[in-house]
Order: structure tokens, then sequence, then C-alpha cells
């Protein structure tokens, strides 16, 4: 089920995806720059929408008819063949293995295991296989892909916010400089922070009441545990949600080496967050590219 | 239930505390718990310790009791006591190697019996409490604790100045899905507790077949006031401490009304009970209970600022659910020609505007049982086996849990003022002579 609402007063469309990917997706497009109509944002909108239902239809491992699921039924050893979107999404993820130290990592503790041969499409499982898990970079890789294609199409404001965790805020509000997005605590409804995006993608992992224990460190076995999140802006809305899980289990150490591979992105992080009952922040974090 | 599973249970109760970063919150939320961790009960496993236990009382609860025990490793049942001989017949055929009694006193001679469980009406639990502490034997005693508020101050005097465990069959003190949602309660996750609405509804005249016409108030005690404080004793004890442990305080009155409504068949307690607890700062707790219309079942809702949370069916609502979404607001503002930060941003999804409240599970994505309240007996998994168990281990470690005891004191005599308020319709306060120092008003 779908929504495509239009707003011709601010020439804006309203893409809604009440349940994709296992959450909620909503993106608001603006034809700011006179080039777009309502039936361009439209169509845009629906282009949207079937990418991600394509995405969600490979890539999820809940569902028995996804590519993933398929790989993880077949034998061990043999190289195995994997459509073109796939191998390309198992090379990045291979990057930001090594980019992590280890701490992004879709098979939870083997990605050494999984070889990727370069230029066959082709992968081999040096043991059993895996069933990946694309949580901490799905939403992320189709934000990444979203901006891909609205910069093509000219959308110079956009405002995507992929079940709250991953929102890509491109231009800026039509009455406004900027995206200003807020971060509630979940343990006491109290807004944390406020960050101000412009063309900046704002990626948030933490712990909540009701799953108090589940982003998970693949080189020690251990869950972040505790009521903290982590907030990452970043140009790139991957390297944005990649970090924002990676960050709830670096070390300090991981942390630095980690930063120095990704430049541009801006970490934050909330710890004790009952505890300390943190609130507003008096001033707004502004992050512009 | 077998060792592992048992323990599994235990880690994962453990692991409710991790919220708040540690075992504190489990401390100070649930400090009973602390006495029967998943490491001690692997010592008691390791050791192969066993404790020797006894009941007192064969009939249906106590047969339920049964059921459980024999389920519990670290537990042997060696003896069994009822004065009517068809309940201790029953309990024979499960237990053939347990010494059958006819007197609760001889029974409590045996010294090779370390703990009992009483499974008597309730009339009697307070005088067999107060024997069996005497002869140095730990006590699980069904609840409620007593029939009056005299014995009620005896019993807690008595286990006070004795070194041997107490427990009361408070079972929602170590159901999981109770356990849970207390934490996301204390977490603050539907703001200022605000008030509870509790009921209790069935559809059965809650009798026992009575072979013979002059064992119907030995069997169906439960509708006779000599024997039992009805649904108030056997049914609100439960749901009174659960509010009562939400928010750490103790209502220090009560009014209502009871009646026989349905079944008149020369019972004596009420099929219908309406009853109001006040909390000193305003808060109420508002119960009912009816026995001839089971539509509303069994809930247990502790109302707050934010939110409610339905205790009974491990479901909370969040009064957020219910106003528009952050992008709604986005599209508002736009509409208004406002600009202004929106609250989207979050590490879980919220979701969508809905007419109606969206249920959250208090434990998704995995099992718990529900009951419905329907049985007079007792339902799985809600937390009988586990309390059943932790008194086990209690009699082989000697230690105490915390709390239990106070907790079943404060419920038992809120049961008790509101009979007497319904008797004499007419709001009665806890009397100061009855108040100990865990009450907290």
């Amino acid at each position: 089920m779908q929504f495509i609402t239009q707003y011709s007063e601010q020439n804006m469309v309203h893409l809604r995806l009440p349940h994709i990917m296992g959450t909620r997706f909503d993106a608001l497009l603006f034809g700011s720059d006179g080039l777009h109509n309502m039936n361009t944002l439209k169509s845009l909108s629906m282009l949207i929408m079937n990418q991600m239902k394509h995405l969600d239809s490979s890539l999820n491992m809940f569902s028995k008819d996804s590519e993933i699921y398929g790989l993880y039924t077949l034998e061990p050893g043999s190289p195995i063949y994997v459509s073109e979107t796939l191998y390309g999404i198992l090379c990045l993820c291979k990057e930001y293995y090594n980019k992590t130290e280890g701490l992004f990592d879709i098979t939870l503790g083997d990605f050494d295991k999984v070889q990727i041969e370069s230029d066959s499409h082709r992968i081999r499982f040096n043991g059993k296989p895996y069933l990946f898990n694309f949580g901490g970079f799905a939403k992320g890789y189709v934000l990444r892909l979203i901006k891909q294609m609205l910069v093509e199409a000219g959308i110079k404001d956009a405002f995507v916010n992929f079940g709250n965790s991953a929102i890509l805020a491109l231009g800026k509000h039509p009455y406004g400089d900027s995206w200003n997005v807020e971060i509630k605590n979940p343990y006491t409804g109290d807004a944390i922070k406020c960050f101000s995006l412009k063309d900046m993608s704002l990626s948030t992992s933490g712990n909540t009441p009701q799953y108090g224990k589940h982003i998970f460190n693949p080189k020690t076995g251990k869950y972040a545990e505790g009521p903290m999140l982590c907030s990452v802006t970043c140009p790139d809305p991957l390297d944005a949600e990649v970090l924002s899980t990676v960050f709830m289990v670096a070390d300090e150490v991981e942390k630095e080496k980690i930063l120095a591979e990704f430049q541009e992105a801006r970490v934050e992080s909330f710890k004790n967050v009952v505890e300390n009952k943190i609130k507003l922040a008096e001033n707004i974090t502004e992050q512009n590219p | 239930m077998n060792d592992n599973k048992e323990i599994s249970r235990r880690r994962f109760i453990a692991d409710i505390g991790m919220i708040a970063g540690g075992s504190a919150l489990i401390t100070q939320m649930a400090p009973w718990l602390t006495s029967c961790t998943a490491e001690k009960m692997t010592d008691v496993v390791k050791d192969k310790a066993v404790a020797k236990v006894a009941l007192i009382g064969t009939g249906s609860r106590g047969m339920y009791h049964i059921h459980n025990l024999l389920q519990i490793k670290h537990a042997e049942i060696v003896a069994i006591c009822d004065t009517y001989e068809p309940h201790l017949k029953q309990a024979q055929d499960l237990c053939p190697k347990a010494k059958p009694y006819s007197n609760y006193h001889k029974l409590l001679e045996d010294k090779n019996i370390d703990g009992v469980i009483i499974a008597t009406p309730l009339n009697t639990h307070a005088q067999i409490t107060l024997d069996s502490l005497s002869a140095g034997k730990h006590v699980f005693c069904e609840k409620a604790m007593a029939l009056t508020l005299d014995e009620c101050s005896s019993v807690y005097d008595a286990y006070k100045n004795s070194d041997r465990v107490l427990y009361y069959c408070m079972q929602r003190m170590y159901d999981e899905k109770y356990l849970k949602g207390m934490e996301l309660i204390h977490s603050g996750l539907i703001g200022d507790v605000v008030g509870m609405r509790c009921c209790w509804f069935r559809n059965n005249d809650w009798r026992r077949e009575v072979p013979s016409p002059e064992l119907e108030r030995a069997i169906n005690w439960r509708l006779y006031k000599e024997y039992s404080g009805g649904l108030m004793t056997e049914l609100a004890s439960h749901q009174l401490e659960v509010c009562n442990w939400a928010i750490g305080k103790v209502p220090s009155k009560a009014t209502g009304f009871g009646d026989i409504v349905w079944w008149k068949d020369g019972r004596e307690v009420y099929d219908s009970v309406n009853v109001v607890f006040k909390y000193n700062d305003g808060r109420k707790i508002n119960y009912e209970s009816t026995i001839s219309n089971k539509y509303n079942g069994m809930e247990d809702q502790i109302l707050g600022t934010k939110g409610t949370m339905n205790l009974a069916k491990g479901i909370y609502y969040l009064e957020e659910d219910n106003s528009i979404s952050g992008i709604e607001q986005l599209i508002r503002q736009m509409k208004d020609k406002v600009f202004t930060s929106i609250p989207v941003a979050g590490p879980s999804w919220r979701p969508e505007t809905q007419s109606e409240y969206t249920p959250h599970l208090v434990m998704d994505g995995r099992g718990f049982s529900v009951t419905g309240g329907e049985s007079s007996v007792g339902a799985e998994n809600d937390g009988s086996d586990l309390i059943l168990s932790a008194f086990c281990q209690s009699c082989i470690t000697g230690e105490k849990a915390a709390n239990v005891v106070e907790e079943a004191y404060c419920a038992t005599v809120l049961c008790l003022i509101a009979n007497m308020a319904m008797e004499t319709g007419s709001v009665v306060e806890i009397p100061e002579a009855y108040r100990i120092p865990y009450m907290k008003f």
C-alpha cells in the first residue's frame, strides 16, 4: 500500500509507504525551482517507490522469496552467482567492513569467510552460508540511491524520513533556510537535540525501553547496553547509517581510526539518557556539508 | 520446567534490569528477585541440593502446586496433608512416596521437612503459618495473608522475629511480562502514573462439586464469610499488589459497594464488587469484579500521562500514537507557512497516526502467556512456577525474598478494609495500628 498526495500550493508531493523494509517511509519532494510540476514529482515518487520495493524483495532476510534467503539455502563451498545489485551491495559492505575495523559486519562476525570474486558477480561462502543482516545498512543505502535520483532529476529541496532513524534533508524548508529536526529521548519523550540540516543526512541508532539490548559488536560478541543513542550527520546517507550503528559499540581507539576514514561525518553520542534526563540543547547544531 | 529452561528464564528477568545499565533497576524495582538469580540457581543445581517440602492442603490449588513442584528438580515432596480424604488421595496418587497426614500438627513434627506449602482455606492461613514458623519450617502460603487485620499483624510480627523464610503466592511479582511491564513503567515510558483501573470478570458460580451437603462449607469455603474474604482476597489481592508496585505507595482509604446480584444460591460473599481505593496524593485504583459476566475479562491497567500499560495482557498504548506524526506536523506547518523543528528523529520507528491507539507488546518478538483470568485454579507460566521454585531455593539457602511478605501484607490489608467499607457503606481508612513501616502513603 502506498500513498502519493500532492500539495499544489506548496508545489510538493508526499510519498508515504506505511510499511516497507520493516518500517515506515515518507518523502516530501518539492518542485521549488519551477522545473517540476505535480506530474513530474509524482512520477519521481513512483520511481522511488518501485526501486524500494525491488530492494525490499531482494534484501529481506525474513522473506523466503528474497535473493539473500535463496543464497542461504545453497550448499557451501562452490561459487554462487548473485544479481548485479546484490554484488554491488556486498562489495560496499566489504568496504565498510574494512573501514570500520570489522565492526560493520553483515554476517555478525564472519565476513572474512565470505569471498567476493572480483568482476564476476560471484561470491563464495568458505564455510556455512550466511543469512546476511542488512540492519544498519539498508536504509542508508536506499537514501543514497534516492539522493542520487533526486539530484539527477534536479530536485533541490526534499525531506526524506525512513523510519525516523535515517533522514535525508536536501536543500531547505520552504519557509526556512534548512530542515530542523529534533531527536526525541525514547525513554522520556523529551527532545534531546535539534539538528539543522541542509544537504545532509542524519542517522540515529540506539537502545529504547522496548529494545534495550539489540546492537551487537561482532568482534566481542557483546551488545551495546544501557540507555544510549548515537547520531551521525554526513552528506552521504549510507556513511551516516553505517557509522551510527558502529559507534554504538566502538571503543575510543576504534572510533578515532574509523573517523579518520570518514572525515565528513560528525558523531554525537548520548549516554545515560534516563538518569541524566537529557533535554534539548540550547544551541541548535548546524550541519552543512 | 527443566533446570536449563528455568535458568534461561531467570537470565531474561535479570536482563530486564539492564535497561538502566545494570542490576540497580531490578534491585529497586523487584528486590525479591535478588535472592533467586540465575547465578544462585546455578549453584543450587551444581550442588544437587534438594528442598524437602510438604503440602498442607491438597485441594485444587494444592494440586496445582504439586504439579509445579514435580517439575522442580531442587524440590522433593516428602509429605502431604489434607483433612478431606479424597483430596489427600488425589495427592497421594501423584506423590506416592510422600508421607500422608490428616493433621498438620503431626506433619510439622517431621524433622525431615524443610518447608511447607500452605493451600488451605483463607481462615486457616494465619494459624498454620504461625505454627509452621514456630516449628522451624520455611513457609510458602497461598494468598491472601489472613482473614482479619489482627491475624495479618500477628503473622507479620512473627515473620519479623523469625529467621525462617516466608513467601506468599503473589505470582505476578515473578511473572516476566509484569516484570517487563513494571520496568517500562519505572523507566517513564507511560509518563507519570495518574491512576489505575483493575477488573476481574468471570462467568461461573465459583463452586466445586460437593459429594454430600454437609461438606458444602468445607469445600465451597470461598463462598462463606467465616472462611473467605470473597472476591477481594481471592482475586483482587493480586491486582492491588500490582498497583502498589507500580508507584511504590499504598492507598490509605477504600470505599465501595458489594452485592449478590446473580448467584443467589445461599452464598454469603458478594458476586459483584465495585471499590475505589484512594492514595493520599489523590490517585485512585478503580476496582471491579463480577462473576456473572466475563466480557471484560481481567485487566490491570496503569494509566500514565504518556500512555497506558495493561499488565495482564502485556500490552501498552502511547498517547503520542494518537497524535499527529512528525511528517504530518511538518506538512501542517508548511500549510501554515511556519518554519520550526520537527520531532521525527530517533532510534525507533513511531507508528503513524491512527484513529485507534496502537498496541505495543511489552515483550515484542518473544512469546509469553496471557491469561484471561477464567481459571479458578491457576494459569500456566504466570509466575506461580517461578515463585515456587524460588521458595524451594530459599529453603536450601535460607535466604529470604525481600519485600514479598510486605507486599502481601499491604495487599491483604487493602482487601480487608475494602470488605469493611462495603459492609458498612462507608469510607474506611487503614487503621494506624495496622500500618507497617514498609507502607508509603
